[in-house]
């Protein structure tokens, strides 16, 4: 196995942090030796799409109705897609352009749940909706910036690519051990962005998830930016910061503030002789 | 004084026309709920990729327009004006439903409603909007039922003590005098319905904050929406409570005491200037999106979009410039005619804003087109359904508790 994939000295460091950092339910609150991530090469990618096929045998989802070729965006029972991408900038060439959450650094759709269904593991870079506790109200939908989160509406739940959180991180999630060109890896994010930087600048390409978002752990070399492919463009920063919703709030209580002011101002205006004091 | 009750008794043919439609309303409504659950909820959405529709606009319309409702009626019992009083009854009963029948729609939307309760409690989060909503709502819906009870439970007892048995009993348990002997509680009342007003207003500030937050979602993101929310909920609040009591006295062919006609009047005047002041900030929002790059694909949406008819003409003509001019005429010339026209033109036009408001939102940046916004036919059923249960239970309200104004 060759780096940046996960050797058995990968492992051992790893457990190295999580021992440091405590039990691996800690996992997600402790801050990572180093994180992982995943890498989306689509100057190598074939688009024979078993990354597809082996998203739905991991997660036991229910067969396409259609050929995968035909399936072009997510749904609650799709994780991930892989869509023919044209750059406006050289419509000669395509690439096939694997698609999925992007497992934000600092995740909008966790900021908004208003259960705490959707969790950040900050060493495997997993975010993770736990489907038992989400009560279906879509506001995490809402809030990403690729708007990644579908309902499943057998389930009644939303549900996302979890990174295939349980094989993390002795084994690779389902995608990458499927895909037959190596197309997409898992392993250390700095590695994995050194290498996606060297790998974009020898075809002039470009390293989507390194500033969007506020970043992601999943990093996608692409053929031009966002814009250029047709795909959704997420801001070079961390959405929905907290602090900017404290902001937008106290817009809100300043107005409701002024309402009570302003009843008050008026019932003392129009007060007539035997209005109670 | 304690008024005289008086009640639907006289039965027309009109009236049981009515109640037919309202039923088969409800039967409607429950036949999409149903099927929703034993089916798919897909059935209630008109695109996969745009999940709020009509049921929370509809939400977002009727908890507007509970705390609108709340805050004329606060006027009487929170402020002290006497002229005010005699319509805090109907004001706080009509806080108390349109808040329960909208908390209805967003339950109906909810996928697993069951596990809201627990989950909100046990693992909450504090950065989300929607937990402050649950949390304030929370607080507001008890306060404003606790004040409607306090303002109506002298009038339970009156009828508790004209009537005999069952009834007797009945309203006797309603007014809570066993429990609670004295009447006069005039300040406590002013400081629970003070209690709900801030919980009230606060929760509506963090409903607007809800979409304002969402920076994902160019259109509602911003400071300006909870500032908005608050302010247009107090021409809701005017005009339910306008056509409510107007539609009320019409149906039961009374004539309305000169007190409460003066005061639906003044209530005009106010009306004007709450519109003409939201038909100021609906043209600044509009000009202030199209010169904003990320917020003008989806104003023109509005102006020349797949949504510039309900803009135009309900949200523009209908909801906010022609109610203006009716109402400028209502106002001089008396007519109750008018101020009714006009409530129910704000009320239609404000229910279409709302729905405008949440589709329009969640059309970029998925779609590289509009689609056609019309909600899906199920979700239509279920919400006139929720409406006619509305209707219903205000009806029954008016026959059973003592709701009319003291002349
Ligand atoms: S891409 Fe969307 S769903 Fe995935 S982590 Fe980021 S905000 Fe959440
Ligand atoms: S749909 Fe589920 S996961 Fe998403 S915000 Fe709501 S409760 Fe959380």
């Amino acid at each position: 196995m060759k780096d940046p994939d996960i050797t058995r000295r990968d492992f051992i460091k790893f457990l190295g942090a999580a021992s440091v950092t405590g039990l691996s339910s800690e996992l997600a609150n402790a801050e990572p030796v180093d994180r992982y991530a995943k890498l989306v090469n689509t100057f190598k990618c074939i688009g024979c799409r078993r990354c597809m096929s082996a998203c739905k045998r991991e997660n036991k989802l229910p067969p396409y109705d259609i050929p995968e070729s035909l399936i072009r965006d997510m749904d609650g029972t799709t994780y991930t897609v892989v869509n023919f991408k044209k750059s406006s900038r050289n419509t000669e060439f395509g690439k096939f352009v694997k698609w999925q959450c992007q497992h934000c650094i600092k995740p909008a759709c966790a900021g908004v749940c208003p259960v705490k269904a959707i969790t950040k593991n900050k060493i495997t870079g997993a975010v993770i909706v736990d489907e038992t506790k989400c009560i279906g109200c879509r506001y995490c939908y809402q809030a990403c910036p690729y708007k990644v989160p579908r309902f499943d509406f057998a389930k009644r739940v939303t549900r996302k690519c979890h990174l295939c959180y349980t094989r993390l991180p002795r084994f690779k999630p389902a995608c990458v051990a499927a895909c037959p060109v190596e197309a997409i890896e898992y392993g250390y994010r700095n590695l994995l962005l050194k290498k996606a930087k060297q790998e974009a600048q020898a075809v002039r390409g470009y390293v989507l998830g390194e500033h969007e978002a506020g970043g992601t752990d999943v990093l996608t070399i692409l053929h031009d930016p966002p814009q250029e492919m047709g795909m959704i463009v997420a801001p070079k920063k961390v959405v929905n910061q907290d602090i900017d919703k404290v902001r937008i709030t106290f817009s809100g209580v300043g107005a409701a503030a002024a309402v009570v002011g302003a009843l008050y101002l008026y019932s003392q205006i129009t007060k007539d002789e035997g209005d109670d004091k | 004084m304690i008024s005289k009750i008086e009640t639907i008794d006289d039965k027309t043919s009109c009236y049981y026309i009515g109640i037919s439609l309202l039923l088969s309303l409800m039967f409607l409504g429950v036949y999409a709920a149903v099927m929703s659950y034993v089916g798919s909820m897909e059935m209630l959405e008109f695109h996969i990729s745009i999940p709020w529709t009509m049921m929370i606009s509809t939400y977002v319309f009727f908890v507007a327009s509970s705390i609108g409702l709340c805050i004329v009626a606060s006027l009487g019992y929170v402020f002290g004006l006497n002229r005010y009083k005699i319509i805090s009854k109907r004001g706080t009963f009509l806080a108390v439903i349109t808040i329960i029948f909208g908390m209805l729609n967003v339950l109906l939307h909810l996928g697993h409603p069951e596990r809201a309760p627990i989950y909100t409690t046990f693992t909450p989060n504090f950065r989300s909007a929607m937990w402050g909503i649950g949390f304030f709502y929370n607080l507001y819906i008890p306060l404003i039922m606790l004040t409607c009870w306090l303002l109506i439970r002298a009038d339970l007892a009156v009828i508790s003590e004209n009537s005999t048995g069952w009834r007797h009993k009945l309203y006797a348990l309603a007014s809570g005098k066993k429990w609670l002997k004295s009447y006069n509680l005039q300040r406590f009342t002013g400081v629970i319905g003070a209690g709900s007003l801030c919980f009230g207003l606060l929760a509506l500030a963090v409903e607007g904050s809800l979409f304002g937050h969402v920076e994902a979602r160019e259109y509602w993101y911003g400071a300006d929406i909870p500032v908005y929310f608050i302010f247009s909920s107090i021409h809701l609040g005017i005009a339910w409570l306008i056509f409510m009591t107007i539609i009320t006295y019409k149906f039961k062919g009374e004539e309305m005491g000169e007190r409460l006609k003066k005061l639906m009047l003044e209530m005009g005047k106010i009306f004007i200037i709450l519109l003409s002041v939201s038909s100021l900030f609906i043209t600044y929002k509009v000009y202030a999106g199209s010169i904003d790059a990320m917020k003008a694909k989806t104003v023109m949406l509005y102006i020349k979009g797949a949504l510039s008819i309900p803009f135009w003409i309900f949200e523009m003509a209908i909801g906010t410039i022609l109610p203006i001019v009716v109402l400028l005429f209502a106002v001089q010339r008396e007519s109750l005619n008018g101020l009714l026209t006009a409530a129910v033109m704000v009320l239609a036009g404000a229910f279409v804003m709302k729905y405008d408001f949440v589709v329009a939102g969640q059309v970029f940046p998925v779609f590289k087109k509009a689609p056609l916004m019309f909600p899906a036919f199920m979700e239509i059923l279920l919400i006139a359904g929720i409406g006619a249960a509305f209707f219903s239970v205000y009806m029954l309200a008016e026959r059973f508790l003592p709701l009319k104004e003291a002349n």
